[in-house]
């Protein structure tokens, strides 16, 4: 009960953070200078064309009407048409997400599997020579921008090494799955086809790294340091004095506490990952959510860049909150805490 | 025995055969472009809508290498004497790619459904037809509302779609009245044409793949590329891996000129540029002071280093001698337009100036739009000139949305304006229309106001000159008219840059019309070798 009142009072929360993000993005979106309709149209269509579309998109009427008419769209699903793909936006969602969400849930795994792993590694052996290189690691992970890592690892291992494919979903010639659920490595599962499973996974490789790599780095470092912590509790000396196993000691007493920071951080770091891939997907002419945010953002699409914030919103609020879930399961003075306030 | 050994025999030759089928490489022409890419031709004329169309549809007329209208779905036609009625006679054999005959009433279609949508290549229509009506299965007539010059050369951008396939699609909804959204959600995403190229797979933000037409009404040579694809990126090290990779043919114009280099450093990559009729040029406020005064825009045009641009910014650019480039059909060389740097001359013109003694008071704002390299040097070379004959310019930097909204009004239009102006087609009186003409007034096209009336009514006049001859007559005397006013610095007529893979693909640039842009991507011309391919 006090799960699902925990649950009910988060979501709550995020419908506020949603109303009041749809509000911040749908004025400015709108206060932006250029005209959004002559943007769309080109220079040369004629002012009636234009002012058709004006009116279309209800552009001369009040900012606040404006919005009125949208939310009462979008509360059904309807976020309008796209100015850059001249089709409806909720369409546009249904196609790019689920490439951009594979694409992260693949950066995910990379990003916690190896972040936590070389964050052990780490912390276990302080000031080795493994330590100092996760630190070099981290460093520059942490400082390298997502784009200029693509740009980096697509020249390394695209052109120089030619050992994987640097743009799109599938090779020349691999023929597609029949789409169910718009993730190409997903639908060649469920079509069988494992040559386009195989494939789609390649050409995934590089920016999926590209993607996790800043978050990664930190990952290493959080989890090396509460390792380290941890590893100079009491609790770990008397283990030790009993004779528990170290493997026990490794993966029941030290893991367990160690992993609340570093999932902390992954709500917001698996948000981050969608941000990151803006530019990675445009590098890797990966056809996702990211990319199309970008392109609806330089062309001033109004109902496209209002929906995409949501999204992007909504992935956020749904990470913190199934990351609270994660904490609270982890550390039991945060369900009590809760319960308590 | 004999009889299984037969057997065995064939079973093998036919693996043998089925391999060599299946190895047989496939000719393949790659591009990257900058998207989004349309497919429906009555709502983009962006470059890369463009490249899709000429491969994906058919026009009544087509381009010779000289860029003028050539017989295509039309046999022949005739016109009026008062060139107010134009009847065009179709080739009975043209199909679309679902099988169905293109016919008269597919023409009256596309060009009802392009003027009441208004977009893409609309505005070369826009207020100039009457009507369209079919005569029969294969006869079309337009009527016009008044004589127009270039109208044949214009139909070469009415590219015809499938109206029954539009019509079965439309939705009843949409802003076009009767006609609901005129099958705009369809045609957006699914193949209507009848060109030598249909849509095998069109993936947004992604590509598009456009398979060779077997069927097409004219032969398509057997090397010219089974498979056309559209990619859609510009990035610089995407474009690099995938040249020296050989997964890309051709480059698009959006790369560097030292990338493009570098690329064609490579065996059998080579760099080629073509003719754009595209104007690089610095429009001059001429209602505003000091640019108000002919001799400080003449000054101005004096001053200017017109050979550091054909050499270092836009190198191998031809000159401008006139206010149109060359290239445009119409144009003529004026040599008198400033074309050349003299600061003797720039100094005696300032001295002619009512600004004489007084331009200190003025510092001239040089908008360019942002992202652009080449702009940004030619207007940080602008400033430089211009301070040598003690004008001040200032170079700013603008996003593309903020330029479109400056020029539509005189007020905030900047005192310059550094761009290129690609005609829709390359004839003068085209040009004029957009560069010249009051009409032109009020878009990026045109940042000098010159509004005109006495110029207005001879371009009109010109344009509704039906002779060829006498129309580029007229067209001279209207060049000499915008020289003697001297409102732009031309510094030179843009060419677009391309890195290709000339060791396996033949290209026939020559025999292509360049001016027109994209015509010089119609597939069905370009040879693909992929046992060449297979030495380098």
């Amino acid at each position: 009960m006090a799960t699902v009142k925990f649950i009910a009072k988060r979501i709550l929360y995020a419908a506020f953070g949603l109303f009041a993000l749809s509000v911040f993005m749908f004025t400015i979106s709108r206060i932006l200078p250029g005209d959004p309709a002559r943007m769309a149209l080109g220079p040369r269509a004629p002012e009636w064309v234009v002012e058709q579309l004006r009116e279309q998109l209800h552009l001369n009427d009040p900012i606040f009407k404006q919005y009125i008419i949208w939310l009462r769209d979008a509360v059904r699903g309807d976020f309008g048409e796209s100015l850059y793909t001249r089709r409806p936006v909720m369409e546009d969602i249904k196609e790019f997400l689920p490439a951009t969400t594979q694409l992260v849930m693949l950066a995910a795994l990379i990003q916690i599997s190896f972040g936590i792993l070389l964050g052990i590694i780490a912390g276990r052996r302080r000031n080795s020579w493994i330590d100092n290189v996760t630190r070099v690691f981290a460093y520059i992970g942490v400082a390298t921008p997502a784009f200029a890592v693509a740009i980096l690892l697509l020249l390394l291992f695209g052109f120089v090494f030619d050992l994987l494919p640097t743009t799109g979903q599938l090779s020349m010639g691999m023929a597609r799955p029949p789409v169910v659920t718009n993730m190409v490595l997903l639908d060649s599962l469920i079509a069988g086809n494992f040559p386009a499973f195989f494939d789609n996974l390649k050409h995934m490789i590089l920016p999926a790294f590209s993607v996790c790599l800043a978050g990664m780095a930190q990952l290493t470092r959080i989890t090396r340091v509460t390792i380290g912590e941890n590893l100079r509790k009491e609790y770990i000396f008397a283990s030790r004095g009993f004779g528990v196993p170290e493997w026990r000691i490794a993966f029941k007493y030290l893991l367990k506490p160690s992993l609340i920071p570093p999932v902390s951080l992954l709500g917001m770091q698996i948000g981050a990952l969608f941000s990151n891939a803006f530019l990675v997907e445009l590098v890797f002419n990966w056809p996702g959510f990211s990319r199309y945010g970008v392109n609806v953002m330089l062309r001033k699409d109004l109902n496209a860049i209002t929906a995409v914030a949501l999204v992007m919103g909504v992935i956020y609020i749904t990470m913190n909150l199934l990351v609270d879930l994660g904490v609270g399961a982890l550390d039991p003075r945060v369900r009590l805490g809760e319960r308590n306030a | 025995m004999k009889k299984t050994i037969c057997i065995m025999t064939a079973c093998l030759m036919v693996v043998v055969l089925g391999l060599a089928l299946h190895g047989e490489e496939l000719r393949v022409l790659r591009m990257s472009q900058s998207w989004p890419t349309r497919i429906d031709p009555h709502i983009g004329n962006d470059g890369s809508s463009r490249t899709a169309y000429v491969n994906l549809f058919d026009s009544l007329v087509y381009p010779d290498k000289n860029s003028q209208p050539q017989p295509h779905v039309a046999t022949n036609w005739d016109a009026t004497e008062d060139g107010l009625t134009y009847t065009f006679y179709l080739r009975d054999d043209v199909r679309f790619h679902d099988g169905t005959p293109l016919t008269a009433k597919d023409v009256k279609y596309s060009m009802d459904r392009l003027l009441t949508m208004g977009e893409g290549f609309a505005f070369l229509f826009s207020g100039k037809i009457e009507s369209t009506n079919v005569v029969d299965d294969y006869t079309v007539r337009f009527n016009l509302q008044s004589a127009y010059g270039p109208f044949l050369l214009s139909l070469i951008r009415l590219y015809i779609v499938n109206s029954e396939l539009a019509i079965a699609n439309t939705k009843a909804e949409g802003p076009y009245g009767e006609n609901g959204d005129y099958g705009r959600a369809f045609l957006q995403m699914n193949d209507s044409g009848s060109g030598p190229y249909y849509v095998k797979e069109f993936r947004l933000e992604e590509e598009l793949v456009m398979g060779k037409n077997e069927d097409y009404f004219i032969p398509i040579p057997e090397e010219a590329p089974d498979e056309f694809r559209l990619i859609g990126t510009t990035q610089p090290a995407v474009v690099r891996t995938m040249i020296a990779k050989r997964e890309l043919e051709i480059t698009d114009a959006w790369q560097a000129y030292d990338a493009l280099v570098n690329m064609a450093k490579q065996e059998g990559v080579e760099l080629v540029a073509t003719a754009t009729g595209a104007p690089f040029v610095v429009m001059m406020h001429t209602r505003r002071p000091p640019l108000d005064d002919i001799h400080v825009r003449r000054a101005l045009c004096y001053a200017f280093d017109y050979d550091v641009v054909r050499e270092e910014i836009v190198p191998g650019a031809p000159a401008m001698i006139g206010p149109v480039p060359l290239t445009t059909s119409g144009a003529i060389q004026i040599d008198r337009y400033p074309h050349e740097r003299n600061l003797e001359l720039a100094r005696e013109e300032l001295k002619k100036s009512k600004y004489y003694g007084k331009l200190d008071q003025y510092t001239l704002t040089a908008i360019f739009s942002q992202g652009v390299m080449t702009q940004e040097h030619a207007a940080l070379l602008l400033q430089a000139n211009a301070a040598e004959i003690g004008i001040k310019v200032q170079p700013k930097v603008t996003p593309w949305m903020t330029v479109l909204e400056m020029t539509a009004d005189i007020d905030a239009a900047a005192d310059m304006q550094i761009t290129f102006v690609t005609p829709a087609l390359p004839e003068a009186g085209i040009a004029f229309l957009g560069r010249n003409h009051s009409s032109g007034a009020k878009t990026y096209t045109q940042n000098e106001w010159l509004l005109d009336p006495v110029l207005d009514k001879m371009i009109e006049d010109a344009l509704a000159t039906l002779d060829q001859e006498d129309r580029f007559v007229q067209y001279a005397v209207i060049q000499e008219y915008i020289t003697d006013r001297t409102p732009t610095i031309n510094m030179c007529e843009n060419i677009r840059r391309y890195a290709y893979q000339a060791g396996y693909v033949d290209w026939p640039l020559d025999e292509l019309p360049q001016p027109l842009f994209s015509y010089t991507f119609a597939g069905r011309f370009f040879k693909v070798y992929p046992e060449k391919k297979a030495t380098l």
